[in-house]
């Protein structure tokens, strides 16, 4: 039992870490319905030109976090503007996030350069206590991953439901075309909405860089595979439905590991099939009803 | 009218137009086609005028549009994306590679055996992800081909690990023929021009029509009696087939296997052919592939810019990618389309300025 | 649970019933076409031969003519190709002319001096030939005439010899085809009645209750929408072969009703029986979506749905995509049987075409083309599937007076040259009292009344629904 409780504490950043990422992806599906597969490259953006503002120039490590960040909001935001917003279709769409994840590999160690780099963890050491009896410890670092995730989501749903923005961006996904004869600027909203998204994925990609203390160009690559089933476990046309399959993806990983650790991914993989059988949209998701 | 006149025309109508007739007919391209890379083969093996990085490119780039052509006929005609192109092209090289090994068959047997195992596969992941429309195909494939990407590379004799299959033989005709790494470039294309009629006939059937509805307007589909999901799965068996078929003559061409080739990316890359294409016809989907694998495997591998810094050869095909999605986004057929009806335009103004409006 | 096992064993001898009958329908017009087919390829044969047999003969023919006739002959014949070739010039000079004269310049001169020297030319060219082609003898090669009158006559007896060849060759092809067709008919016969024996014993429903004449029975049916009655307890009756029309306020139910036949939505309770082409009884509510048009019952939409990658004559082939019988393979590798499945539809779809007056448009795309034409389409694509009863959604929306007009003569004919029930909701007022039967009128999903046009224009209870309460 404490070895359990253990595990689900060891995975605790990354419950974190994915929540982060696919509020991202949620955001830009919801408004722009393309699945951002290039959401885990541009988030590594963010995490190398955190680690390179770091070492090579002497920021402290909460300032080049916030660098990083900004950086991939502006990244977004272009991307946006410059691109998506130009391709008419579904596709096409997809298709222009397929160009962007070859761009930016490719991109990146032209830019930053072949020599590794590294991102310290924000706190050091474990901390230690005792629940109904049992020894367990969390590290403190992964404690502050996930408070800081959940503090930005809750902040992100609050902006949701209460402000200007929110209204806007929840009308722009329900109906694009209404809301822009409705005088919100989609284009703006659209824009933001990648900008967001991609700050979320680069304090995804940062934070994940800290545990890890590890940056490379594949270092998400899993966790856009997870956040992927997490957004149609949670069923896609929900907002607060993919954060919660993103917190349901890495426990049920941590509890299928203890049956076989070799085939733990493949297991989940089968559970989903099974559930996506039973309930096409999702654990969140609603059926629209078609209009004829 | 007089006789001599009369005489013409009946001249005129009884003259044979076998040529037009022959160029007329649906597959003349794809036959000229083949033949210029029989041509170029030959010359490689004969001459020496070709190198051997263009001969393997060719031949690599038939193999990945057979794979190709299966999604076009996924994503052009019934509007779904997969990404497990690359993971069940894997499967298909360490099917036909294990049975190559055991067995000593005529090669038609092993692409039967793994047609059956494509369609098994096809049917099961199909029937539980496409029941919903949406991105449920694209997500599934895509977490499937990741899973499938690590099963891999761990240790078993089946897919030999991480150093992969090797040192599969070569397949024999007929029970006759031993085929070698030169000869197997007929063999496949030979396959690839058959896959190229059986995609002709998909596209111009009921089948082919009724995916275009479907993956225009469902309602409508559903009013015409089009079971959705019987057409959504037959779409994804069609590209399962295709791509574990196009591993089948990877495997028995180069004879070996490796599993880290069968990623994602390769997927990517075979969705980007298509679209490059802009169209579920074969024609598009060759020209595609070319564009995508035979232009970075036989041309920019023999500039040594491109060789010493491989990473912007990656950069550039980036690039490539966005600019025809963004200016072209009908892809090369649109593109082809829209030229030849500039020129008809420009010809017809030109007659018209030149001999005034035409008598009726 | 026992009534849902029944209702889908029913449902599937139904299909299997509609897959025989399909097959059977297949085989008596293919046939027919594959008869045309022989036809045309023999038509074009003849017609090549007998064009070789003129070309043989014709230096014989004018051997046989006397001295000054050929040379006649053969004069107006070069010069009309030498007039022929001078046209394309005349035809510059006067575009040049007109261009310069809209310039302001004067060219009449330089045109006419162009023209002049241009029939300057032909009349050399006629004094050259008839210089060549001297002599004017008027006497006939009496020989010459003989051999031609020989070969005439072997060309004539080769000719006639091939049709014969034609006929005895096609008569054999027919007889082996129809008597295959014969054999897999027997079969398809037997299974057919079994399967109708099957469907007799086991009717879903008490038939006096259906109603001897009516076509479609919709009884007690209810729909709602998150609590919100879109079609509330609604009882109706189709008699066969007559037009109905069903109008009603905005947000009737009418559309959600239409759905509700075609199950594109389930209902939440009542029955639709349905009369098929057998005669046999079937309840709606069992059919998925897609076999509703198996049943006979095809129908249009709201806003117009075509498929515009797709030319208007493979837009009409789709409409038939559940009358064809081919399986997968069969399609795939594109056998004999399936061309010939394809080669039926398509002469079905383009005698549907021009029936309609649409047939020049067969190889176009639809978009772009005219609304009405259109909507004609749409009409055509719901007769491929040779219905029993036609659904139409708001026809005329979107149409202008006259149009409307036609498209009521249509419907009309429609009804009665294909034997089927017409099935329509509109708000052209014109349009339903024109040409409908009867009309039931709707409110809010609940039946206000029904009869004949006269007498719903006379309701007061429908009036109130239109135009309020005062």
């Amino acid at each position: 039992m404490a070895n359990v409780l253990q595990l689900v504490l060891n995975s605790l950043f990354q419950v974190g870490v994915l929540a982060l990422t696919t509020m991202g992806m949620t955001l830009t599906f919801k408004t722009v319905s393309v699945a951002n597969f290039a959401q885990a490259i541009t988030s590594t953006v963010g995490a190398f030109m955190a680690a390179f503002l770091l070492r090579d120039a002497g920021f402290n490590a909460w300032t080049a976090t916030f660098g990083g960040v900004a950086v991939c909001f502006v990244l977004g935001y272009i991307i946006d503007n410059v691109i998506i917003r130009n391709i008419a279709g579904g596709s096409g769409r997809i298709m222009i996030t397929i160009g962007l994840i070859v761009l930016i590999t490719a991109a990146i160690p032209l830019v930053f350069g072949l020599i590794p780099f590294s991102f310290p963890r924000y706190y050091m050491g474990n901390l230690n206590f005792t629940f109904l009896g049992m020894e367990l410890y969390v590290s403190a670092n992964a404690l502050f991953v996930f408070g800081l995730s959940a503090a930005v989501l809750g902040i992100i749903f609050l902006a949701l439901r209460f402000t200007k923005w929110g209204l806007g961006v929840r009308s722009t996904a329900s109906n694009k075309v209404v809301a822009s004869m409705m005088g919100v600027n989609t284009d703006l909203m659209t824009a933001l909405s990648w900008g967001i998204s991609s700050a979320c994925g680069a304090l995804a990609a940062v934070l994940y860089a800290s545990q890890t203390s590890l940056v490379s160009i594949t270092m998400l690559g899993t966790v856009l595979a997870n956040s992927l089933l997490a957004f149609i476990v949670g069923g896609y046309n929900s907002f607060y439905g993919p954060s919660v399959g993103a917190a349901i993806i890495p426990i049920a990983l941590v509890f299928l590991g203890m049956i076989s650790g070799l085939w733990a991914t493949a297991l989940l993989y089968a559970i989903i099939m099974v559930l996506i059988l039973i309930k096409p949209t999702g654990l969140f998701g609603t059926k629209t009803v078609k209009k004829v | 009218m007089t006789l001599q006149n009369e005489y013409a025309e009946l001249a005129k109508a009884c003259k044979p137009h076998y040529l037009r007739r022959v160029a007329r007919h649906p597959f003349f391209g794809y036959i000229v086609l083949m033949v210029m890379l029989v041509v170029v083969q030959l010359l490689y093996m004969f001459t020496g005028l070709i190198s051997l990085t263009v001969s393997q490119a060719i031949n690599t780039t038939m193999i990945l549009a057979v794979a190709a052509l299966g999604v076009g006929i996924l994503l052009m005609m019934a509007g779904l994306m997969s990404f497990g192109t690359g993971a069940f092209m894997g499967l298909g090289t360490f099917i036909a590679g294990n049975l190559l090994k055991v067995f000593d068959l005529p090669f038609v047997f092993y692409l039967a055996a793994v047609a059956l195992a494509g369609v098994v596969i096809g049917v099961v992941v199909g029937v539980v992800s496409l029941r919903a429309k949406g991105i449920h195909l694209l997500i599934i494939t895509m977490a499937l081909s990741g899973i499938m990407g690590t099963m891999f590379v761990l240790p078993n004799t089946f897919t030999g690990g991480p150093s992969g299959l090797s040192g599969v033989p070569f397949p024999t005709l007929i029970f006759l023929f031993d085929t070698s790494r030169e000869t197997m470039y007929f063999v496949v294309l030979v396959v690839t021009f058959l896959l190229i009629a059986v995609t002709l006939n998909i596209i111009n059937s009921s089948i082919g029509r009724a995916m275009l509805g479907m993956s225009q307007s469902e309602s409508l589909a559903q009013a015409m009696g089009i079971y959705l999901l019987k057409y959504r799965v037959l779409a994804f068996v069609v590209a399962t087939v295709y791509s574990m078929l196009a591993g089948a003559l990877y495997v028995a061409s180069i004879s070996s296997s490796s599993p880290y080739t069968w990623t994602t990316a390769l997927s990517m890359n075979i969705l980007v052919a298509v679209i490059i294409g802009g169209t579920a016809k074969p024609a598009g989907v060759i020209a595609g592939s070319f564009i995508m694998f035979c232009l970075d495997l036989a041309i920019l591998k023999s500039i040594p810019f491109f060789v010493e810094n491989p990473t912007f050869s990656v950069f550039f095909m980036g690039i490539l990618i966005i600019l025809i999605v963004m200016k072209y986004p009908g892809g090369l057929m649109w593109m082809l389309a829209s030229l030849k009806y500039r020129l008809q335009t420009f010809r017809t103004m030109r007659r018209l300025k030149k001999y005034g409006p035409d008598e009726s | 649970m026992a009534q849902t096992n029944r209702n889908r064993l029913f449902m599937r001898v139904v299909g299997k019933r509609d897959k025989a009958y399909v097959r059977m329908e297949f085989n008596k017009s293919r046939l027919l076409v594959i008869d045309a087919q022989i036809g045309q390829k023999q038509a074009k044969d003849m017609q090549k031969q007998t064009l070789l047999a003129r070309k043989r003969l014709y230096p014989l023919e004018l051997a046989a003519l006397s001295q000054a006739d050929r040379n006649k002959a053969l004069i107006e014949c070069e010069m009309t190709i030498h007039r022929a070739k001078q046209s394309l010039q005349r035809r510059a000079v006067q575009q040049t002319y007109l261009r310069a004269t809209e310039k302001g310049e004067k060219a009449e001169a330089a045109r006419d001096a162009a023209l002049n020297a241009l029939d300057r030319r032909l009349t050399e060219k006629e004094a050259a030939l008839t210089a060549r082609y001297g002599g004017t003898d008027k006497t006939a090669d009496k020989q010459a005439a003989e051999v031609y009158g020989e070969r005439s006559k072997t060309e004539q007896t080769r000719l006639s010899a091939l049709a014969e060849e034609h006929a005895k060759q096609k008569k054999r092809t027919l007889d082996t085809l129809g008597g295959k067709l014969e054999a897999q008919n027997g079969k398809l016969q037997a299974r057919f009645r079994e399967a109708e024996a099957q469907i007799l014993s086991m009717c879903p429903t008490d038939p006096a209750s259906f109603g001897e004449d009516s076509i479609l029975n919709i009884q007690n049916l209810k729909m709602y929408f998150s609590g919100i009655k879109a079609v509330d307890d609604l009882s109706i009756r189709v008699r066969r072969g007559e037009i109905f029309g069903l109008i009603g306020p905005n947000g009737a139910g009418k559309t959600t009703l239409f759905n509700c036949i075609t199950q594109f939505y389930k209902p939440k309770s009542g029955d639709i029986y349905y009369r098929d082409r057998f005669g046999s009884l079937v309840n709606l509510v069992h059919y998925n979506t897609h076999d509703v048009i198996r049943a006979g019952i095809s129908r249009t939409f709201q806003n117009v749905e075509l498929v515009y990658f797709l030319s208007v004559i493979d837009n009409l082939m789709l409409g038939a995509h559940a009358s064809i019988s081919s399986g997968l393979f069969s399609q795939i590798l594109r056998t004999k049987r399936y061309k010939d499945e394809e080669a039926v539809f398509r002469s079905r779809a383009m005698e549907l075409l021009s029936r309609l007056g649409i047939a020049a448009y067969a190889e176009a795309y639809p978009l772009g083309l005219p609304y009405g034409v259109l909507k004609k389409i749409e009409l055509a694509r719901t007769l491929m599937s040779n219905p029993r009863m036609i659904i139409l959604d708001e026809p005329a929306a979107g149409l202008n007076e006259s149009e409307t007009e036609e498209l009521g003569r249509i419907i009309r004919s429609v009804r009665d040259d294909f034997d089927c029930t017409v099935f329509l909701v509109e708000h052209d007022m014109n349009l339903v009292m024109g040409i409908c039967d009867t009309v039931c009128a709707i409110s809010f999903g609940k039946m206000l009344a029904v009869g004949t046009p006269e007498e719903i224009q006379g309701n007061p209870v429908v009036q109130e629904a239109y135009l309020g309460v005062e």
